[in-house]
């Protein structure tokens, strides 16, 4: 099977079930966003996915192979990268040498023959450059090349994420929260960004709480509330759904209530 | 094309040659020559600490622990059994290699505090050992070291120390600097800003950190067995806690995650002392006033603080 897939994917804490048997297929193309009320299990799910958390039943396949056990630094050399909720960027460093040590991802270099610099490590490093470059033109941020990481606006901080991403030349790239905290112009150019990505033939999973950029750029939508998926579909679908209404708005709306982006984003 | 210095360093890296080269014939008698070895073997213990510490953002309150491993190894090896120097020395720097590494797998997953915690654990056990083993260390009574031979002739006299401690701190920096500036330096810098950022990336965290400890570990045994060879007689303060503080106190002074800042900081700590002797009484003071001064007025070490300024200067 391509893509990814889960199966009775479960994830407990205690007696606490966050993930309530998952089954899932994404395919590795266009956009798939992943949806749901706060504490819905979506974080969860993207942990055991990028194998932060293994899960407590069930296992997680992609392009057919059991992923249940694998480090987490071995995700990007199976072709996954991800960004984070909370940027989780190399802040000392240029925005370059950000994006430059994902580059080297797939294959990082060893202590010694970078100790003495051996030719491959001079080879490598030029590489990873021209990999860092091109990954950067992408989101827009190649004249911030030379700059330190911390000057950087919050949306370029956003970008940069997804440009070191996009380094690791994975087939599906995960973002989590992408647009959080950013404003309506920032939200509008990521949200442009992320489709320009999948029409360029990335798979790309979405969670995200900004529903007008959910509904806008998304290919299929995927509803999670309470530890399973409650819905799955295209936007439009999705968002008349009247068990997806009732999981935003509470039991009672769901029949006559009109799933109204704002409201919806109210709740989460 | 192969490229043996980077370019970026090769101007720094010259200029440490030259007065590496130019010191003795400055310097006014053999004591000042041996306070300058000593100083040279000191700057490469902080260059490879401060890879551990200042690049890839870890702390050890116990490295002199793998000095003293260093300094026994040879005492020990060389003195009591009668092995040739180099292979004492090499001796010496894998046990320190095995024990970091064997340590580093375990306490390496700790950050902040309780890094430093178990650190000092390490660095106090040594110690302990060095204290107690009485048969095989003399204890703390110290343990006399033969001179070290190349080829049947013995190293003696401070000048013939000097090169081979100037030669070894060269090499030492060549490489130090070789690591930052490639793909290797910058997996330190990851790790140094985010751990979860750098395993997203493909950074194996664990071995990576392990690897830079064991690094630093073996260059200050290395180092050790080398000031043994050259002192002639060691004592277990070598591997002592004030030490380990001392080269912590090294690379903050000069700069932490640089590498002429952890030399120059090495040189400072080691002579300053020799310099503040006039003070009498007040030396420990005048000592310790100073340091407060370059932590206020120097805050990220007097290398990279220095630099920001020339470059701002420069503009």
């Amino acid at each position: 099977m391509n893509g990814l897939g889960l199966s009775g994917v479960e994830l407990r804490f205690g007696g606490l079930r966050v993930l309530r048997g998952i089954d899932l297929a994404i395919e590795a193309s266009g956009i798939t966003a992943l949806i749901g009320p706060n504490g819905a299990g979506k974080t969860s799910l993207v942990n055991v996915v990028t194998a932060a958390y293994r899960p407590s039943a069930g296992k997680v396949v992609w392009e057919g192979r059991a992923m249940n056990g694998i480090p987490p630094h071995h995700l990007p050399r199976l072709g996954i990268a991800r960004t984070f909720q909370n940027l989780e960027i190399f802040w000392t460093m240029s925005v370059i040498d950000n994006v430059m040590a994902a580059a080297q991802g797939a294959s990082p270099p060893r202590l010694i023959p970078s100790l003495l610099k051996a030719p491959h490590i001079v080879r490598a490093e030029t590489l990873s450059r021209a990999t860092a470059l091109v990954a950067l033109e992408r989101v827009g941020l190649l004249d911030q090349a030379d700059r330190e990481a911390g000057e950087l606006s919050y949306g370029h901080l956003k970008r940069l994420e997804i440009a070191r991403a996009l380094a690791l030349q994975p087939r599906l790239l995960l973002l989590d929260e992408p647009a959080a905290g950013c404003n309506p112009n920032e939200t509008g150019d990521l949200a442009a960004l992320i489709r320009g990505l999948a029409d360029g033939g990335l798979g790309v999973l979405l969670i995200e709480h900004d529903m007008k950029m959910v509904m806008s750029i998304s290919d299929r939508v995927l509803v999670m509330d309470r530890g399973v998926i409650i819905a799955d579909g295209p936007p439009g679908k999705v968002r008349n759904d009247p068990v997806v209404v009732a999981a935003y708005l509470g039991p009672g709306t769901g029949a006559e209530a009109v799933a109204d982006p704002d409201r919806m984003e109210a709740r989460a | 094309m192969m490229q043996f210095v980077p370019a970026r360093s090769l101007l720094p890296l010259s200029g440490l040659a030259l007065a590496l080269v130019a010191a003795p014939f400055l310097l006014p008698n053999s004591f000042a020559l041996g306070v300058a070895i000593l100083a040279i073997l000191n700057a490469a213990v902080a260059v490879g600490l401060n890879l551990f510490v200042g690049s890839a953002g870890q702390i050890s309150l116990g490295h002199a622990a793998f000095f003293g491993i260093g300094a026994y190894a040879a005492a020990i090896l060389s003195g009591t059994y009668g092995f040739n120097g180099a292979v004492a020395l090499l001796a010496g720097a894998v046990a320190s290699g095995l024990l970091a590494h064997a340590s580093g797998r375990t306490i390496l997953r700790l950050s902040g505090h309780y890094l430093a915690m178990a650190t000092l654990g390490v660095g106090i056990i040594v110690y302990l050992a060095i204290n107690q083993e009485i048969g095989f260390t003399g204890g703390p009574d110290g343990k006399a070291v033969p001179p070290f031979r190349i080829f049947g002739a013995a190293v003696v006299g401070e000048m013939q120390w000097y090169w081979i401690a100037a030669i070894f701190l060269l090499i030492v920096t060549w490489m130090a600097l070789n690591l930052v500036e490639t793909g290797y330096g910058r997996s330190l810098g990851a790790i140094h800003a985010s751990e979860h950022g750098a395993r997203a990336v493909g950074i194996d965290v664990a071995a990576v950190k392990t690897g830079i400890f064991v690094l630093s570990a073996v260059l200050a045994s290395v180092a050790g067995s080398l000031y043994a060879f050259h002192i002639g007689f060691i004592t277990p303060s070598e591997a002592g806690f004030l030490k380990s503080v001392e080269l912590v106190i090294m690379i903050v002074v000069g700069g932490l995650g640089s590498v002429f800042g952890a030399i120059l900081g090495a040189l400072l700590i080691t002579a300053l002392p020799q310099f503040l002797t006039g003070f009498h009484d007040y030396e420990q003071l005048v000592f310790g006033l100073l340091l407060m001064l370059v932590a206020m007025a120097l805050r990220r070490g007097i290398v990279p603080t220095l630099a920001t300024l020339a470059a701002r200067w420069a503009r």
